[in-house]
This record gives structure tokens, sequence and C-alpha cells, in this order.
């Protein structure tokens, strides 16, 4: 397709299994020297696998990889690392409370002899220079910002004299305009001759910064091709294998009286304010979007929401009654039904059944056990009905839900909190790590949701997501609400901005 | 489960049995001890009626702490506190049988083994409610509550249960409503000299139904679901409306219990009175039992049986050799706890090594 002479890496006819799973099969493409190479698909779709495999943390059963144009083998990162292949995970390896040189030389440091901390900070202000990075290399890590910490990992990289740069899923917890300011750093990058590949979902960057992308669908390469050549739908198309649904938003009147109330609460912890007088309220059939960079107190909300933690001021009502007063069980049976940010640490019992999941939170119910025993019986009922209205995969019941994909565990929680009447849902980043197949269906339910009368309160970092579902959005910063608009009335641009920071509140008409 | 899958579960122990036995008989050998003693404690441990009864015996209680640290682990928990529940619950019994000596056996056995229970369980529930209501780490509470309970009990066998007329650190004896039956009677209903003259009574029986009511309860119950759930994932249970507070005093309550019930054995079924002393470590000892079991309450019947044995194997050593004396169980049961603890490290290992050797 290309000039072979200008092709930094190879993969030939990859294929790697794990057990009876395949993951990569027959995976070959191409990654252009000096360009920003995308590989895109759904998750499971063996995106990560082929990268792994590049970075030689697993060897692969076949194939071959070539490495500018000579054959390869790699058995540990270690080798990855001596050929210049780098690569920033998804969550980050710093250590929190080491400074920002020392995490860059961890690994490099000498093991004999005294550290020459001069010498390393100066090579390192050369390399922040050609490349435009600004972060303190005194700093500590822990005190700085999500996207700083990224830029102490591509420096990590850059300082071990890397070639190729791979990141997976770089932009997952970045605001819009820290996303930007990471693709001008990549194109600065790109521009030194570096190869850059980007392990993502999210179409729009995929469109916006990369030079090429590989599509990966059912652990196969579908295609590889010039991104000038693709459109948002066109690229969806071939990453789920058929045409995108088209959400349909149901608009509902507005009732009279709330059904979630939040009033003036605050929340602080050993003299740090985490919450400052919060005030809103989310009415039935309506989706009211929280927009916010994470860590400006969404996590605090969700657990007051959920009765997590009961150290703060103010009311909190769900119909008129203060959720205080209510067992956790109570609001489950008024059908207050909750999302978590976190779905492996909060919303899931990995090595628990997809029954034995499914149940948690209405294990007390009548319809699940006999007595004090659980119905067996009655468990599995109730869960085959689930998966078949959810299309949840592999569709058996007795599978530990921590080996399903993150997309399929995320519609079980869905399917979990949404199987009885809700009357309320606070859905935290409910598509959060999940493929476009489950994204569009976990919109699509959400809507219908809504369209039944539900009120949902949405906390997302995807301005995508909040533009195309919400009613009303909100932007938290620093634990307070700073802007509340109609939808209609929000941009992408002005919302980035009063998320990074803040904004004199403006009030709804 | 079919009976390659038994066959894969068992490997593993087996295995570390196997080492542990070997690098014991290294041991032995480097003190200048022929290791065929260690044969020798082996078969008559095993293959005759008096060593066997013993070996029970030491397995009675091991379920029971075993079980009392396991129900913990399922619920997240770390029970380290089995030896002082075990304490109060023996002492529980004395004191009882102390104040109504006088009742028929029907009334006596059923309340003996309700107080060991309800002794234990308080005992234990002390740690869950500082753990749960006050914040303090269970390890530290259920040690500092061992020395407490263990001294508290000695106290209670010193002064107000001594048995004055001996100059041993012992209570007076129980009257014999409380007796529970040794197993010897009922081989000898039959005709048999099956554990004769051996302590191993009917509390074996207690402690193997308790075993099957741990399992039922811990995966069938509501409850035991409570439990499990917040022991594999506390914060997911927290979210939907699981109590941590409640269920941790539930489940050191239980565990409690379940130590306590060592008492019937000691003190109903064996000595029938209660001596300074009469626990080697049973309760620590049932730590290593659960580890083994991985928590599976039957597992748990399985590794209790096998540190019984090796227990009682150890006492045959030191009747047997003059250079070594019992505590090489305490060697034995170390190696195999490394051996399983460093399951990834060591037999994973040779085992993976033999299967790609047979392979090739």
């Amino acid at each position: 397709m290309h000039d072979p002479i200008q092709n930094k890496i190879t993969f030939s006819k990859i294929t790697k299994t794990f057990g009876a799973v395949v993951a990569n099969q027959e995976v070959s493409f191409s990654i252009v020297k000096g360009s920003i190479h995308g590989v895109v698909g759904e998750n499971g779709a063996g995106k990560s696998t082929i990268m792994k495999i590049l970075y030689g943390m697993f060897p692969p059963d076949s194939g071959e990889i070539l490495f500018d144009e000579r054959s390869i083998t790699l058995s540990t990162p270690h080798d990855a690392i001596q050929l210049g292949i780098g690569m920033v995970h998804q969550h980050f390896m710093l250590v929190p409370t080491l400074t920002v040189w020392e995490n860059i030389i961890l690994g490099q440091e000498p093991t004999l002899g005294r550290l020459n901390k001069a010498a390393i900070v100066k090579s390192l202000e050369a390399i922040k220079t050609l490349y435009g990075f600004h972060v303190d290399l005194n700093a500590r890590v822990e005190s700085l910002s999500v996207g700083h910490q990224q830029q102490v990992e591509i420096l990590k990289l850059l300082y071990r004299d890397a070639s190729i740069l791979i990141l997976d899923e770089p932009t997952a917890v970045l605001t819009p305009q820290e996303v930007d300011s990471l693709f001008d750093k990549l194109r600065t990058l790109k521009k030194a001759g570096k190869t850059i590949v980007v392990v993502t979902h999210k179409l729009k960057e995929i469109l916006k910064f990369t030079d090429f992308v590989t599509v990966m669908r059912q652990g196969q390469t579908i295609e590889t091709l010039p991104t000038s050549t693709l459109t948002e739908s066109s690229l969806a198309e071939k990453i789920i294998g058929r045409k995108r649904i088209p959400l349909n938003r149901p608009q509902v009147l507005r009732a009279h009286s709330p059904i979630l109330s939040v009033e003036s609460v605050s929340l602080t912890c050993s003299n740090s304010t985490l919450l400052k007088n919060l005030q809103f309220q989310v009415f039935p059939g309506e989706i009211v979007g929280l927009a916010g960079v994470e860590g400006h107190g969404q996590q605090e909300l969700v657990e007051i929401l959920a009765r997590a933690r009961k150290d703060y001021t103010g009311k909190v009502t769900l119909q008129g009654k203060d959720i205080k007063e209510s067992s956790t069980y109570e609001l489950k049976q008024q059908g207050f039904s909750l999302i978590p940010p976190d779905r492996y640490r909060e919303a899931m019992v990995p090595t628990f059944s997809l029954s034995e999941n499914v149940i948690l939170g209405h294990h007390r119910e009548e319809n699940i056990k006999s007595g004090a025993f659980l119905s067996k019986e009655k468990m599995t009922q109730f869960a085959r009905e689930l998966i078949q209205a959810f299309d949840v995969r592999p569709g058996n019941p007795d599978q530990e839900m921590g080996s399903l994909s993150g997309g399929n565990q995320q519609k079980w929680v869905v399917a979990r909190e949404t199987a009885r009447e809700v009357s309320f849902l606070l859905a935290a980043h409910p598509t959060r790590g999940v493929d476009i197949g489950a994204i569009d269906f976990i919109h699509q339910h959400l809507l219908k949701l809504k369209s039944q009368g539900a009120g949902i309160l949405l906390i997302s970092s995807e301005l995508d997501e909040l533009l195309e579902l919400s009613d009303r959005i909100l932007v938290i910063f620093q634990g307070e609400m700073v802007a509340e608009v109609e939808k209609e009335k929000a941009s992408e641009t002005q919302l980035g901005l009063w998320m990074t920071r803040g904004h004199q509140k403006e009030k709804c008409p | 489960m079919n009976r390659r899958h038994l066959f894969q579960v068992l490997l593993g122990p087996g295995l570390a049995i196997l080492i542990s036995a070997l690098l014991t008989a290294g041991i032995l050998l480097a003190f200048g001890e022929s290791p065929a003693i260690l044969w020798e404690a082996f078969t008559s441990t095993f293959f005759n009626g008096f060593g066997l009864g013993y070996t029970l015996f030491y397995t009675t209680p091991l379920i029971l702490t075993g079980l009392s640290v396991a129900l913990c682990f399922h619920a997240g928990l770390f029970n380290i506190g089995a030896e002082g529940q075990l304490h109060f619950g023996a002492a529980a019994i004395i004191g009882i049988a102390l104040l109504f000596p006088h009742l028929p056996p029907f009334v006596a056995i059923p309340l003996g083994m309700l107080s060991s229970i309800v002794a234990g369980g308080v005992w234990g529930w002390i740690a869950g409610f500082l753990k749960a209501k006050r914040g303090s780490h269970e390890v530290i509470v259920t040690i500092l509550l061992n020395f407490i309970g263990i001294t508290f009990v000695n106290y209670l066998i010193l002064y107000p249960f001594k048995n004055t007329q001996v100059q041993n650190p012992e209570t007076l004896a129980i009257s014999k409503s409380y007796f529970v039956p040794p197993l010897s009677d009922i081989s000898a209903f039959f005709g048999s000299e099956l554990f004769r003259t051996t302590p191993v009574n009917c509390t074996l029986f207690l402690s193997v139904i308790f075993a099957v009511i741990c399992h039922f309860f811990l995966f069938k119950t509501v409850q035991g679901y409570e439990l499990r759930a917040l022991g594999q994932n506390a914060s997911a249970a927290r979210f939907n409306g699981i109590s941590l507070t409640r269920n941790t005093m539930i489940a050191f309550t239980l565990a409690g219990a379940l130590a306590g019930l060592v008492g019937v054995n000691e003190v109903m079924g064996f000595q029938h009175k209660l001596i300074e002393g009469f626990s080697p470590q049973y309760g620590f000892t049932g730590i290593a039992v659960a580890l083994m079991a991985r928590n599976n309450p039957i597992g748990i019947v399985l590794a209790a049986f096998l540190f019984g044995a090796i227990h009682n194997g150890a006492r045959e050593i030191e009747f047997l050799s003059e250079r070594i004396s019992k505590e090489i169980s305490i060697v034995m049961e170390a190696l195999l706890i490394i051996l399983i603890a460093g399951h990834q490290f060591f037999i994973a290992k040779i085992i993976h090594f033999f299967k790609r050797g047979s392979r090739d």
C-alpha cells in the first residue's frame, strides 16, 4: 500500500490465543515511520493484545513482527525498550510520592554510585524544551493533574530514547483542552521523527489527529487506511460492522415536583472543601448532565446519593423524603437505581457469577429467595430473562462476571439497575471503557427510561455523551456548581472552559 | 465436579505434602536421626486404631477453628482470635457445668454446647464490634483479645474454678451428665476395640456437621451471600445496601461461636475438666487449615485431618526418637504453609514442568 521502506513496524499474520479465546487472528498491518497511527475497535477486538505483543508483554503464537524491515523477537518489555518501543498504559505507572524526575529515571537509575541529579535534570530540561513539555521536574507526581501525569509518562519514554510511542486510551481521563494539548505534543514528536501509535475508541480524536487508521474487529484487522478518506459515520460502521442506530431523544414535559432534590449540600473533610453548597433538582422524565473534570467532587456526590457517606451538611430528598431516613434497600424499593462510576470496583463482584451479580442489592427480595435461602432456580431464571433482554454475551448465568468484556459487564450492571421500575437513576460514567455497540445500547436504554418518566442524573467526562443525552447540563468545578445551561445553549468549548476554570454561576431561566 | 477436576484440585496439596515430608526427612537426617521413623510415625498414625483415634481427636478442634477462620476470610476479615475464643468457650462449659451439676444428660449436653457457642460468640463479637464501630484493625484487636481471653481463662482455672485437691493448674471436674460419649463407646457397642483408650469423641461428628452447615450457610443463604459479597468486593456490596458494620459483627460472632465449640471436644469429650494450656495453639493452626483448604468448608475437614495427623505423628516421633521433640510438627506445618501459600512459586511450577515434560 505504501512504500515499504517507510514502514517502521509491520505485523505479519500475528495470531494469539488465550485458552479457547482467539485474541488476535492473523493480524497484519504496517505502521508508517513518522506518522500518528490510530488503532480502533470495540472492546475485545484485540487492539490491546496486538499492542501488548509489540511491547513484548507476551509472545505471539505465530506470525512475525518486522522492525525497520528486520524480523524481531520480543520476549519481555525490556527487549522492546531496548529497540526504542515505549508504551504509556491506560493506568499510569507512576509512584505518586516521588518527584517527576525521580519517576522518569525509575528503572534507569544507576545501580551503583551516586545519582547525578544535576545531569539528569539538565538532559530532561533539554528534552522538555525540544518537544514543548511544561512539567515541573521537582514537583511530586501526586500533586500533578492527570494531564501532567501523562506528560511525565511520555517524558519517561523520551528519556529512554523511544522512537515508537504506544499510547493506550490516552484521552480517557482528559478534558477537551487537555486532549488538544496532548495531540499538539504528539504532532511535535511526529515532526521530530517519532512514530506514534494511539489505541482508542474515540472516533473524533482518531479523525482529527491521526494519519492512518487500523480498524480491528473480533481479533482481526479489517482495514488499514489513511484517515483523510474517513468520516465519523463510515469509521463507526467499519468498527461495529453495521450501521449505527440514530438516537431519538424523546421530549417529556417537566413535572411540577422534582424526583430528586439536592439542597445546599456541602462536604468538608480535614479542612478541605470537597463539595460547596450544591443545589439542584432532577425532575421526572428529564436527563440532567453533570459535566466536570474527574476529581472535582463527583465521586463524593455519588457517595452521598448512594448513602455511602453521611458526613455532609444540607439535605438530599428523593420523592420528598430525606434519603438519610431510609435504608439503601428501601431506596431501591422506591425505584432508586445507581450505576456507580467505577464498574469493576463499585458495581460488581468479579468473582461472582452473572446470576449472583444480578441480584446484588435485590437479594433480600421475595422473588429471589425462599426463606433464608437464595433460590438458585429463581436467580437463574431472572438472569436468563435479562441476558436475553440485554443481549449479554456469553450468556451463561453461571459464568464469572469478571471474565466478561467491559461492555458486557456494563450492560449487566445496567440490566440489574433498571430491571425493576426506575424512578430515579444516577448514572455515573455509564459508558466508560465500553465499546460503541454497547454505548449505543446503553444510550438508547437511558432514553427509554427517560420516556418512561424516570429522572436521570448523568455524570460523565465525555462531553459528547452529555450533549447527546441531557436536557440540562450542570458544570461542577472544585466541588462547586459553576454553571447550568439548557442543552440547546451549551457548546463543547464553553463547557470545557467552565470545567477547567470555573465560572460565575449563571441563573437558568 | 468430575474426577479429572478433583484430581487437579488435590494435586497441588498432595505435592505439597510430599515435598514437606521429604524436607522433614532431610531435617531428621541432619539431626542424625533415621528418616525411617517418619514412615514409622506415618503408619502408626493412620494404620492403627490407637494412632487414628488420636489423629481424629486433634482433627476435631482444627475443623472448628479452621471453619472459624475461613468464615471470616469469606467476609474479607482475618480472625486471628480463634485461640482466645476457644478458651472462652471451654471456660463457659466449666462455669455452667459447675453451676448446674445435676441436670439430666439430654439437657446438660445441649446446654454445655450452647454455653460454649455463646461465650465464644460473645468474645468474637467484641472483635467485630471494635472493627465495625470503632474502626480498629481486626488483626490487632483479635491478637490483643487472645492475650486478654487466655489470661482471663487462666485466672478462672487457677482461682474460682480451681481444683484445690490437686497440685496441677486445673479446674474441678464436671459431672457425668455433661460427658460427650467417646467413639470407643460406640465401637464397643458393636463389639469392636477400635479407638479404645483414645480421646476421640462424638464432637468429631458435630464438627463435620458444622462444616456442612457452614457450606450451606455461605453458599446458599442470603446472609452467606452478603458475607461473601463483602469479602469479594466491599465497595460494590456497600453500594448495594449490604451493611459493612452489621455483617462484620455477624461474621466475627459466628466465627467466635465455631471456635468456642472446641471447648466441647476438650472439656465434655475428653478431660472433663479444664487444664491450663490445654490448647496446643488450635486457633493458630486453624489459620493454616483454612489457608490449605482455600476456605472451602469441606476442604477444611480434610485439611484438619492432615494437620491432626501431623500433630499426632510428631508425638509418635518424639516417642520413637531421642533426638527429636514433638515440635518437629511445627516445622512440618510451617513447610506445608510455605508450600501452599507459595503455590504459584513452587507447586504450580513443578506441575507445569512435568506437564511440559509429558507433552514433549
